[in-house]
């Protein structure tokens, strides 16, 4: 197994860390183990000058809920690739054409909510005391991971999960 | 609590990021010039003061001035995001 590490903040109480967009400027991802799916809170405009690639999927909304209102329609954008990057060496893992949430949520701090079920296929901890404090460290077998959506039988629920395989 | 209009006697002054939440709590905040801790801002040097409802603009229009953006406290309580890709007008 690989793993990488990110260094998260020392000043936010939950666990956050810095990630390089494609337009090459730093923004901040807070790790939610209670999301279950993606969420960019920063707009669409924002999220274009950061992810000039990102697309929108007409014909398509994101449904959500949990930011204090019942349930919300917002735009569901594609990322081509979506990547973290290790803040002490060359190692990544990146989301082939990630589903976000497109939201205007100006009171968030983070840019960007990501799923515990985005690293569903890793182990990941959290330091928090110690010599490798203030971290989190993800194991993972391959770097590569996709979106599908989840099904149970007949039904399919449109929820994000993540895979290996490019279905 | 200094009222937001009073942010012009900071801008271009360098303050520490706890000073600039005792100063400015809930609100955004840009800086340049910053000595970084980690992630974290120690001290930089005060650009702006940003309301809620200007802050997507705000990034925009500064992406190429790289300045540290970043709100002062927290707005989101955090909990249970549940989310299902639909397809419109069904």
């Amino acid at each position: 197994m690989e793993s990488l590490s990110k260094i998260i903040s020392n000043v936010d109480k939950k666990p956050t860390f810095s990630i390089s967009t494609e337009s090459g400027d730093s923004v901040t991802c807070l790790f939610d183990t209670g999301a279950d799916v993606p969420v960019f809170t920063k707009g669409e405009k924002v999220l274009l000058s950061l992810y000039p690639s990102a697309e929108l999927v007409e014909g398509y909304s994101f449904e959500i809920s949990g930011f204090g209102k019942d349930v919300e329609f917002v735009p569901l954008y594609r990322i081509p690739v979506f990547r973290i990057e290790s803040d002490y060496d060359n190692t990544y893992i990146e989301f082939i054409n990630l589903p976000i949430a497109c939201c205007s949520k100006e009171r968030i701090k983070s840019f960007f909510i990501v799923s515990s079920t985005m690293f569903s296929h890793t182990d990941y901890k959290v330091y928090n005391i110690g010599n490798d404090s203030k971290k989190i460290r993800i194991w993972y077998d391959n770097n590569t991971f996709y979106m599908k959506d989840l099904s149970y039988g007949d039904m399919t629920y449109g929820v994000c999960a993540f895979t290996q395989d490019d279905v | 609590m200094i009222n937001i209009i009073n942010k012009s006697e900071y801008i271009g002054k360098r303050l520490t990021w706890d000073r600039a939440v005792e100063l400015f709590p809930y609100k955004w905040v840009a800086f340049k010039d910053c000595k970084m801790s980690g992630i974290d801002m120690e001290n930089g040097i005060l650009v702006d003061v940003i309301e809620d409802e200007q802050i997507e603009t705000y990034i925009v229009e500064h992406l190429k001035d790289k300045y540290y953006i970043d709100r002062t406290l927290d707005g989101f309580a955090g909990g249970y995001i549940h989310g299902v890709i639909i397809e419109n007008n069904i």
